[in-house]
Parts: structure tokens; sequence; C-alpha cells
């Protein structure tokens, strides 16, 4: 009796408490990204302010001589612009790819839950694995040179392993998940009525498309690339695997310097220019596209 | 002139059959409604006429020119959505201006065409807004003159009412009905509502199952409701079953379940013994403190339960044969009758439709 007389007064304690109720919801997974995110960010960012000394050895000494290498030697700057492009060249290929899948999988009339399930069957498989299987099927004996020699359509294998665009076939392949169901789910929510309204109105099919679901579903568009865009540019694993030397992106520079150079203080500052670098891109396209405004401005 | 003509339209959704048959005739600046419950085809009629959905079977003419295969963009008409479906990422003028645009008007004279529809729907300089930043029944009238500015031959409008309150919906009707007079466009008008039917249209088509079941007047349709399923659909009314026992010459009696009789006006297309059901409308049975003097029926009976509406109250009344009827009176000075009040109530003769009975 009294531990349900107890409850009930808990409950009601609690919702006159919006501070103690939001801290005790958020505060959690708060925590966690505090202990594991921002602090380690901190922690780079303090080193890359530190002293290095030859054999891997780290010094608590201000210096801003990590960032004065970084921005003196031209190749870092190629790197970056390389990684960019990679990820830029992702996202428009996985763009190109999903918009017209996305678009008949919301289109349907029950919607598509089984084949939205098939989209994310792969994730069932380690990245790694799935990785590894490009190499197969790009390597010079590997299934498309098969294929393509076997149909005829080439007579000597054309080399795409450890080629930048073994990269972007490969990223691309994994990118459209994360392309496809925001899109999808954009789509989805707009209302039918409004093409057919534009088609009543006089405009065809493919003029219907472009001048109502195409701007309506930019914010799924602008998801997609965004994430798409980040996971390219920064990714590590693709490059190391199907890019072979000098396909270096940003994280395998940055992982180079850190595990094999042991130069904490200049892998560190790289990281941090990688960071802010993405960061203002990712900014700058999203004032660029504005799209909070596409409805116009709030009452 | 006929604007929209329906020639034995048929429509299923694999085996489900949505439209059935339907064949109608709207004549030009008409103002018809297709009336009936959810389901009942009505919506899915205007989508055919729109050219959303292809008839399996039949044919639809617009201005005498058959248009069954045509896209909705070639059909000279305009449809105006439930829930509006403006553009929600362009402003008023871009909205209105949309099918100006595919109609191939010239960008000075679109910018006229939406200052004049504008003043027509009381919106006048509304020009930059976006939906988002009106109201309800603002956007129900950017909805219409966007509908109305390409001039189409027939506005299909589809419960475009539904969505405002009561006070606003009140408004709106008067507007849309005045709007149509003004513009002498033909309406086609969807809605579920009998009530906006009867008060806006020139004919109303009333659909159950698919079909029409009746295309008249309102007061045709209110009045001599051609079956049980009209009578109902519309107004207020109680059906009191029972069958023929006697067909004179000017009046036929009817023997209730109850074992009461009837008098009514003489139904010749029924025979002695046929199951009929008449019907009485709520508002046509008055009440009496004493055994009426009147033509007619008259019965001794007592309130049930009464419900104050505010202009009328409606009472359910038990007869001594146990039958019950709803009337509705007009609130007046005297105080509403209680519940067990012994009352006369009394109908006349004329206001007895007798209907075919159900089985």
């Amino acid at each position: 009796m009294t531990t349900n007389a107890a409850r009930p007064s808990l409950m009601q304690w609690l919702r006159g408490q919006p501070l103690v109720r939001g801290v005790l919801l958020v505060g959690p997974a708060a925590a966690w990204l505090f202990l594991f995110l921002v602090v380690p960010m901190v922690l780079v960012l303090v080193y890359s302010f530190w002293t290095y000394r030859l054999g891997g050895v780290m010094e608590p000494t201000f210096t801003l001589e990590n960032y004065a290498r970084l921005l003196s030697q031209p190749v870092y700057g190629r790197i970056l612009w390389h990684s960019f492009s990679v990820g830029l060249q992702t996202t428009v290929l996985a763009l190109l790819l999903s918009y017209p899948t996305a678009y008949y999988l919301a289109r349907r009339p029950s919607g598509s839950p089984l084949l939205i399930f098939l989209i994310l069957v792969p994730f069932w498989t380690s990245y790694l694995i799935r990785i590894f299987s490009w190499m197969l099927i790009l390597m010079e004996r590997g299934v498309l040179n098969s294929v393509l020699l076997g149909l005829g359509i080439i007579s000597q294998p054309v080399r795409l392993l450890f080629t930048p665009l073994a990269v972007v076939i490969g990223m691309t392949y994994s990118a459209l998940p994360f392309m496809i169901l925001p899109i999808y789910s954009v789509i989805r929510g707009i209302n039918p009525d409004l093409v057919q309204a534009a088609k009543t109105l006089g405009a065809n099919d493919l003029q219907a498309f472009v001048e109502v679901t195409l701007p309506l579903s930019m914010p799924g568009v602008m998801a997609g690339s965004v994430i798409v865009f980040i996971q390219g540019a920064g990714n590590f694993l693709a490059p190391a695997i199907l890019g072979g030397t000098g396909a270096d992106l940003m994280a395998n520079v940055i992982a180079n310097r850190f595990l094999d150079a042991f130069n904490w203080p200049f892998g560190s500052a790289l990281s941090i220019i990688f960071l802010v670098a993405m960061m203002v891109f990712v900014l700058v396209v999203r004032k660029w596209a504005a799209l909070e405004s596409i409805y116009g401005p709030r009452k | 002139m006929i604007d929209v003509e329906l020639r034995s339209i048929t429509k299923k959704f694999g085996p489900v059959v949505a439209v059935e048959d339907v064949s109608l005739q709207v004549r030009q600046g008409e103002f018809l409604t297709l009336l009936g419950p959810s389901g009942c085809g009505k919506t899915t009629t205007m989508r055919l006429i729109a050219g959303l959905e292809a008839p399996t079977s039949g044919e639809i003419l617009i201005r005498e020119e058959p248009v069954t295969d045509l896209p909705p963009y070639h059909r000279n008409l305009s449809l105006m959505f439930q829930n509006y479906a403006l553009f929600p990422h362009k402003n008023v003028f871009d909205n209105i201006a949309f099918g100006l645009k595919y109609h191939k008007v010239p960008s000075e004279e679109r910018k006229q065409r939406v200052k004049e529809i504008l003043a027509l729907v009381h919106l006048p300089g509304m020009e930059s807004r976006y939906p988002r930043q009106l109201s309800g029944g603002q956007q129900q009238r950017i909805a219409l003159a966007r509908a109305l500015v390409v001039k189409p031959a027939v506005l299909l409008l589809d419960e475009p009412l539904s969505n405002l309150d009561l006070k606003m919906r009140e408004k709106m009707r008067v507007e849309l009905k005045q709007i149509q007079e003004q513009v002498g466009i033909t309406f086609i008008f969807v809605t579920h509502d009998q009530q906006e039917a009867l008060m806006l249209s020139d004919r109303v088509a009333v659909m159950d199952g698919g079909k029409i079941v009746q295309v008249g007047t309102p007061r045709e349709v209110y009045e001599r409701p051609r079956s049980r399923f009209v009578a109902e659909f519309v107004g207020q009314s109680n059906f009191l079953e029972g069958h023929i026992v006697d067909t004179r010459s000017s009046e036929t009696e009817i023997e209730l379940a109850s074992g009461l009789h009837l008098s009514v006006p003489a139904a010749p297309h029924l025979t002695k013994g046929s199951k009929v059901a008449v019907q009485v409308r709520a508002e046509r049975v008055r009440i009496y403190p004493e055994r009426p003097l009147v033509r007619g029926q008259g019965f001794a009976a007592s309130v049930e339960r009464m419900l104050y509406v505010g202009d009328t109250i409606q009472y359910l009344l038990q007869l001594e044969s146990h039958d019950l009827l709803m009337a509705t009176c007009p609130t007046t000075s005297a105080p509403p009758l209680d519940r067990g009040a012994a009352v006369w109530i009394g109908f006349e003769s004329e206001d007895c439709l007798v209907l075919p009975g159900d089985g």
C-alpha cells in the first residue's frame, strides 16, 4: 500500500520539476557524449599545440609549429582537396543512384517496408568485409573484369583496384542506404494532392515533378548528402583497402601520423584543421541551400 | 449546353466496385453537388471527371468533347482539394499564377489576373505571403482563387469546407455561392454534409454504394426522396414500418407493426399487402397539449427524452402503441416539456411519404 501511494507522488513531484526531468532524460546520453566525444576532442585540440620531439615523444610545451608546418606544405592542402573531391564525387554518384530508387519506393501506394528492409540487409555484414568483397569484384582477375572480358566488351583487363575510382565506387555502394532513406521518408511525406493539383492546373508529369516534388524533397537530399559527404571525405577503410598507395584521404594521413610516425601533435593539428574545414564546408552549403526558408519566412 | 457528361461510368479497384454505371449531365453554370456518406463513390466520381483516375468503362465528356483518355492537364478543369493542396514552397502569387504559367498566359497579364482574382476572394495584396502564414479560411480562398484564375470550364470541389470551423464554414458557404454566381463557372461540389448540399446546390445527386440514387433540386430531394436511403440521409425523419391494408381512391391506409393505423396520400404504385415505410419529417410532427382538431393523425404520447438544441428542441415521444417518434419544435417562450409529460402529437396526411419497405 505504501509503495502504491509513494509512486504516484514521486511522478507528481517530477512533473513539477522540469529541470530534474530534463537531467534524468538527457543526462545519461549527454554524459556519454561528453566523456567519449567532447573530452577526446579537447585532448586532441590540446595535443595539437604541444611540441614533438624525435622518437615519438610529446612535450607539453605550447607551440604553433604543427600548424605552421601544416600550412607551409602544399601536400596537405592537396590531400584535403582530394578528400573533399572524393567525398563530393561519392555524394553526387550516390544521389544520382538513390533519388530514383527513393522516389519509386516512396510513391508505391503501400509504402515499401520489404524493399526498405532489403536496402538495410548489407548492414548485417561488417563494413570491413563489404569493402574487402569489392576487392574481389574490382581486382585484375576479379568478377567485373571477367564479365567484361567474357562479353567481349574489353580485350585487356582494366585496372580498377587501387585507383581513386575504386574508392569512389566502394564508398558510393555503402552510402546508398544513407542517401535513399532520408529522401524516401521526405518524399513519402509530400502530400500527393500537391502533385495532382499541379497536374489539374496544366503541368504535365515532368513539370509537376520539377515544380513540386523535387523542391519539396530537397531537405531529404540535403540530409542524405551531408551524411554521405562526411562519411566519404573522412573515410579511412575504403581508401586504405581499395585505394592502394597514393590514394590516401585525410583520415589515412592522420592515422599514419599517429600510428606510424608517432607524431601525435602533428596528427592532432591535422585532425583539427580537417574538422574545421568540414564544418565550414557543411555550414556554408547549408546556408547556401537555405532549406529553412523554402516555406517562406515564419509567421 | 452540357458542360460535363458521364455516360455509364464504372470504376473498379481490383474486385471493389467504387463507382457503378453512373450517368450524369451537368449544365453550364450549374452548381451540382455529389452528396453521400463516406465510401459512396462521390470522391472517386470527381477524380474520374478530373482525370486523376481512369474509368474501367464508360465515357466522360467535357463541353461535349470526349476526354476519357486525356490527362488532367488537357481537360479544361480545376480542382479544389479538401486540404487545399497549396504549394507550401511557393508564395500566394506563384501558387495562383501556377496555372496561368502552364496555360501560356504572358507574364504581364498574369500579374493582372492574380490581382483581380485576389480581389474576388477578398484577399487583395496577399501576393507575397506563404501558405503557412495564412489562416485556414485564407488558405481556402487562395485555393479557390488558384482554381478559378485559369477560367476552367468546370471547377471540382472536394469537401472544401470540411476543414473549417463551424462559423467560418457558414461564412464560406455564402461566399462560395456568391462567387460561383459571379463567375458563372460550373461547380461540381462533393460533400457528405446534406445541409451544405441543400443550401448551395442547383441540383443534388445523392450517391450510395457507387451509384447515383437520385438527382434533383434540393426541394425535390428533401421533399420527395425516392428511396429510404435518400430520405434517411437527408434531414431527420421518422420511419414507421407497416403494410398497406386499404387503397381507397384518395388515401391509402397503412397498418403499422404496432397495430396503429395511418392514413396517407394515395400511393398508386403500391398494392394492398405491400410492406412500406412511412416517412414523417421530425419538423412536421407537432405537439399539442390536448387532442388536436386537425386533419390527419392525432395520437396521445408521452415525452421520453428532450434535447435542447437552442433554436429548436428535439423530443423523443412514445405513442400508446409504443411506437417512437422524433419531433423537432422551434423554441418558444414556453418552457420545454419535461420527461414523462403527457401530450398529443399530430401530423398531416400530406406530411407522410410512403416508401417501399426494406424486404
